[in-house]
């Protein structure tokens, strides 16, 4: 059963910030900016609570079971605690500690963003296999073309002007697309966040 | 008590109160002029009436005068019709016992039934229920008279005594003979009632005058009613051949019924079967006409061998001899109990009393009946006759012939709740396993393994390819790599705005993007980092990324190489991780101060020479956001950019984000941006510096120009040529 | 920022409340029945609900890796309403539903409602901790962190609702390759347009916050879409409006 405190708690919160966002007066400024910074170092708290379970939850949970990903669950394990102590211990900005950060990770994600590439590549083969409609082949031109604008090969378009201002143009779809799509999330956004103010949706419990 | 004056009803003749004016019974009006006494009625049953209300009438008053000192108590009319209903059906029993007594004599032929009625009506004494003789022809003795009991006296209604006397004046048979008849065998075979105790009300006699029974059978025939062209003389017309007529045996019906059409031949002629009937015991049809000839004879002794002798009524089949069936033929008849003889009370009236006791509906009555009314009592007849014999409605007559329910009842086979297979099921299952399996072979469980592992040799093959391309590209195309021929003047406002920036103010410069994007990013902001290095701005960094300063820093120290004259260590604060993603933004923008109050070092930020001469963000001489983002693009201009009067705001994004930043810009909210390789291949040209990006332009354009191929030329063939291999997960 | 501008916010916000609330009302849905265009992705998504039920396999909702703090965080709530009634559709299959985020604000939540419709529908026994999984804190890692659960896990669908970027690409290909169903839908436009060329499904602009209201979660959903729909009536009126009105020179 849900706890009516919670919703007093959340729903009441809810519309002091926005309160203090629509009327700007000292005391609901004052009132707005504490709550927020609340909200900040509840986040980051969460944050490294999440992470604790990942930790002790999934991956020490992994190692009891007899599974084949017990090793790679004890590198993950081990390599947490290590970065954490030395993180401590030699602090965010001592140099050799950033270097997980610039030798670890940038590389890692890095090359993950490659293997994107090349899927997205793949993937864009396919595409009219997969979308055999109008949409599909509008997508699929609008691919092509815009992969060879992007890559200068229409230089020589600023001497004709016909195919610069066509160009242009092409820049242009985009945006007002993107707005239009803009403005249905933003409408989203204000119902899911009007339906949190009200109580409706309520996804904590008491 | 006196008595009060009572009216009789017309309809029903039953006493009413003298005031009312509608019987109490059936709701006919009552005349005040009627007489206290019925009108000259023709119903036989008057006769019995008048004979039991003269009895009544002798017997004195009862009961109610009791206590003759006593004031005479009020009683309710109800009570006293009761009551003097009871007093007339004492006379009635005392008149009918004198009557039984004067018409003994007469009354030897009447019927057994009727005799009991009689009797019970006048004496209201019940005689003594004696066993019928074996010996005792079924006709002869009534069986309803030897019945009697003690259950008739006293207790019988009125009531129930008219309206079973109206039901058998429909069915009145036609006068007995005035000779003794032989029962036929046949009568033998027909169904006798049971003599139980509810069939007491018929042992009554009725009281009915006494009239001549009409000899002729056609005359019987009119007192029925009957057609003489139904039943089974209509569909023999021919057969009912006159035959040589023997006074003796001609059975003569009594006038009891109602007027029927004059038929000038007798409906059925006795005297012809009777000669052409096979000595066989032949059990002969009952029809609605026979069964009143044959209730109009006599009874024989039922101890009689009647399969030997015919019986002098039905000596023969009433059928001609050739046309019955062979098996109708010579069927005989069985012996019956004596006790369940069937009682044909209008076989043993005599045709005197049964011309008296012929019954006259009233015409109200008469008009209800349907036409089709004597079907239906010679249906009763008939059923009376075929009433079963065995069984819970043993004897009963007019109830429907229950069918011989030869079928064992047990209790149900159970099945159990096991599954129970035969063989030939259990090979049936087998085949069709075997079919199935045929069709869902293993071979399809290896088409996904199969199509996985081309999916990923494609890949790789793909990714391979591309790397080579990009690599040659790289080292022998880049003389034949495309020059921008126009700048973006996104771009140019950049360059234009950091040349703008006054010398000592510092320039804030914001990590927003992951380490994924790092790689393009840093090729698009190192031109930019080097315009403000070689400006010798102060910059400031921040990030709302963990991750990010320390990224930024490193690019940082990559240009610093370059450009050694900047001096990191004292032009470079890094203020660190901001937190809160956008709500931090709105706090930044808030209280710069406040939100950032200590240094990547946790050392005290305000306290540095390039900041204290900032107390907001509009005392930098600009904001510069790297972000890989569009939508936290969008947090800076929303959060940041309003609390910015003349500090420009610009970005270095990547590519996928700058068509969203594209309106902000035409908006004025962002001064301008460098947007993925193309932007900073731009800025380099602008700038005059050719740096990295410059010498990557040719793998770049090769690579995006193949892709383009690739992706045409496959999309052509996935157009043209599916893929029957795709299935759905 | 025009001193007007927080008047107006204010206004359309409440306005938005009170047609959230007077439509919600069972008079009002009686009344005025709902009517929704149909979404293919929607309907294909819940017969693979049932399918997953009859299977005895496991539905896996995504949350992405935008914060709870972030205006991103909107889809992400849509995802955790998503993943409240398909728990409660998938109470009785053997497996249940799991959800993995790439926040703690969202893995928390997502723990929350788990235990929620598990206690609604008296399936505690079978509920886990390692149901709410904090997959990776930025998005690459999470990608990589789904991917990994997904495979791990006997999912056979997967609805990724919620904040995703460029590496959603990543989580549509793994999905694809594990032979899984995916129905995706972000708040980004980045998102959108990789979910639209590598996912089966793919929800675009508003249709992501139309998907509570498409299973049936509350009246409320429902009502509120039919808001979404009068303002942006409204915002299509003022648009053409300002537009004329400006060729005229009038503003």
């Amino acid at each position: 059963m849900k706890s009516p405190l919670a919703v007093i708690v959340a729903v009441a919160s809810g519309l002091i910030v926005l309160a203090g966002y629509f009327f700007s007066t000292p005391a609901l400024i004052s009132t707005r900016t504490t709550m927020l910074d609340w909200a900040v170092t509840l986040a980051g708290v969460a944050g490294l609570v999440s992470i604790t379970h990942l930790i002790f939850g999934v991956h020490i949970r992994r190692l009891r079971e007899s599974s084949s990903k017990r090793f790679f669950s004890l590198i993950v394990i081990l390599v947490f605690l290590a970065t954490l102590g030395a993180g401590l211990y030699l602090g965010p900005a001592h140099p050799d500690y950033q270097k997980v950060v610039t030798a670890v990770q940038v590389p890692i994600e890095t090359s993950l963003m490659a293997v994107l590439a090349v899927t997205m590549a793949y993937s864009s083969l396919r595409m009219l296999k997969r979308q055999r409609n109008w949409m599909g082949v509008v997508f699929f031109l609008s691919v092509i073309v815009f992969l060879v604008i992007n890559s200068g090969a229409l230089a020589f378009s600023a001497e004709i002007p016909i195919l610069q201002e066509l160009l242009s143009g092409f820049h242009q779809i985009p945006a007002a697309g993107t707005r239009g799509i803009l403005l249905g999330i933003a409408l989203g956004s204000l119902a899911t966040g009007v339906r949190i103010l009200i109580g409706s949706d309520r996804p904590y419990s008491g | 008590m006196d008595k009060k004056p009572e009216h009789i009803c017309p309809i029903c003749q039953r006493p009413n109160d003298a005031a009312a004016e509608r019987c109490w019974y059936c709701q006919a009006v009552l005349s005040q002029d009627e007489p206290e006494e019925k009108k000259g009625n023709s119903d036989w049953l008057d006769g019995l009436r008048e004979g039991s209300e003269k009895s009544d009438e002798s017997i004195p008053a009862e009961a109610p005068t009791s206590s003759g000192s006593e004031h005479p108590e009020e009683v309710p009319d109800w009570l006293a019709r009761i009551r003097t209903r009871e007093l007339i059906e004492r006379e009635n029993q005392a008149n009918s016992a004198k009557d039984e007594d004067t018409a003994e004599s007469s009354d030897e032929n009447l019927p057994d039934w009727l005799k009991e009625i009689k009797s019970g009506n006048s004496n209201g004494k019940p005689e003594p229920y004696e066993p019928e003789p074996a010996s005792v022809p079924p006709f002869e003795v009534s069986s309803f008279e030897e019945t009697t009991s003690a259950a008739s006296s006293g207790q019988v209604n009125e009531d129930d005594t008219q309206e079973w006397l109206s039901k058998l004046a429909s069915w009145q048979p036609s006068e007995p003979a005035a000779e003794e008849t032989k029962p036929s065998d046949i009568f033998s075979a027909e169904p006798k009632i049971d003599k139980s105790e509810q069939y007491r009300g018929l042992e009554e006699k009725p009281q009915i005058p006494s009239e001549p029974v009409s000899e002729s059978p056609d005359e019987s025939f009119e007192a029925l009613g009957l057609d003489k062209a139904q039943g089974w003389q209509k569909i023999f017309p021919d057969e009912s051949e006159p035959a040589p007529e023997k006074p003796s045996e001609i059975l003569e019906t009594p006038k009891t019924l109602p007027a029927a059409p004059d038929h000038s031949e007798p409906a059925f002629d006795f005297e012809a079967f009777r000669s052409e009937a096979s000595p066989q015991k032949e059990q002969p049809v009952v029809s609605d006409e026979t069964s009143s000839a044959v209730f109009s004879g006599k009874a024989e002794p039922a101890g009689e061998e009647k399969e030997e002798t015919a019986p002098e009524f039905f000596d023969t089949s009433p059928f001609v001899p050739d046309d019955l069936p062979d098996w109708l033929a010579t069927a005989t008849l069985g012996k019956q109990d004596k006790k369940e003889e069937v009682v044909t009370s209008e076989a043993e009236t005599t045709p005197s009393e049964q011309s008296q006791d012929k019954p006259k509906l009233p015409d109200w009555l008469q008009s209800m009946r349907p036409a089709a009314a004597e079907a239906f009592t010679n249906v009763d007849e008939n059923s009376a006759q075929i009433s079963d014999e065995k069984g819970l409605l043993a004897g009963i007559p007019g109830t429907l012939h229950s069918p011989e329910n030869k079928v064992d009842f047990r209790k149900p086979l159970g099945y159990g709740s096991a599954l129970k297979i035969s063989e030939r099921q259990k090979a049936n299952a087998a085949l069709f396993s075997s079919m199935a399996e045929d069709l869902f072979d293993d071979d399809e469980e290896a088409a996904p393994k199969k199509g996985k592992t081309l999916r990923i040799i494609f890949q790789l093959l793909l990714g391979v390819v591309l790397i080579v391309v990009m690599y040659f590209s790289k080292s022998n195309l880049n003389d034949f790599a495309i020059q921008p021929a126009l700048f973006g003047p996104e771009v140019i406002d950049v360059f234009d705005s950091i040349n703008a920036i006054p010398d000592g103010k510092p320039v804030l410069l914001t990590a927003d993007f992951e380490a994924a994007t790092y790689g393009e990013l840093s090729w698009s902001a190192q031109t930019l980092l080097e315009h403000l290095m070689r400006r010798n701005l102060s910059v400031v960094l921040l990030s709302t990324d963990p991750a990010g300063t320390t990224m930024l820093t490193q690019q940082m120290q990559t240009v610093n190489q370059k450009i050694t004259s900047y001096d990191l260590d004292t032009q470079l604060v890094n203020l660190g991780y901001l937190a809160g993603g956008s709500t931090g933004l709105q706090f930044l923008s808030g209280d710069l101060r406040a939100a950032l109050p200590y240094t990547h070092e946790f050392e005290q930020a305000w306290l540095s020479p390039n900041l204290e001469s900032v107390q907001s963000l509009n005392d930098f001489g600009a904001v510069i956001v790297v972000s890989d983002n569009a939508e936290h693009a969008r947090f800076w201009i929303e959060q940041i950019e309003p609390g910015l009067a003349d500090t420009p705001l610009m970005f270095v994004i990547s590519a996928q984000a700058a068509p969203l930043l594209q309106p902000y810009y035409q908006s004025g909210q962002v001064t301008g941006y460098v947007a993925g390789f193309n932007g900073s291949l731009t800025y380099e040209q602008v700038f005059a510096q050719p740096s990295v990006v410059t010498e990557h332009l040719s793998s770049f354009q090769a690579g995006l120009l193949f892709l383009a191929i690739l992706i045409l030329v496959g999309g052509l063939i996935a157009l043209v040529r599916p893929d029957p291999a795709d299935r759905k997960g | 920022m025009s001193q007007y501008e927080p008047l107006i916010g204010a206004a359309v916000v409440i306005l938005f409340a009170i047609l959230v609330f007077l439509l919600s009302r069972k008079k009002a849905v009686k009344q005025t029945g709902a009517v929704f265009r149909t979404l293919p992705g929607v309907k294909k998504m819940v017969r693979a609900i049932g399918l997953a039920v009859e299977d005895g396999t496991r539905l896996h909702v995504s949350l992405g890796s935008g914060s709870l703090i972030d205006p991103s965080c909107p889809s992400g709530l849509t995802g955790l309403a998503a993943l409240d009634r398909i728990g409660q559709l998938t109470s009785t299959s053997d497996l249940p539903p799991m959800s993995t985020s790439g926040s703690g604000g969202f893995q928390i939540l997502s723990q929350d409602v788990i235990s929620q419709y598990a206690a609604a529908t008296n399936t505690r026994d079978r509920m886990d901790a390692t149901l709410a999984q904090l997959a990776g804190v930025t998005s690459f890692s999470y990608a990589a962190g789904t991917i990994e659960a997904i495979r791990d896990s006997g999912t056979s669908a997967n609805v990724l609702m919620g904040d995703f970027g460029a590496e959603a690409g990543l989580l549509c290909e793994g999905a694809e390759r594990l032979n899984t169903y995916t129905l995706a839908g972000s708040n980004s436009v980045i998102g959108q347009s990789v979910f639209m060329a590598l996912s089966k499904d793919a929800l675009i602009g508003e249709e992501v916050y139309a998907l509570p209201a498409y299973l049936g979660v509350k009246a409320t959903h429902q009502a509120s879409l039919r808001v979404q729909d009068i303002f942006r009536l409204l915002i299509i009126l003022l648009m053409i409006g300002g537009a004329i009105l400006k060729v005229m020179n009038i503003i």
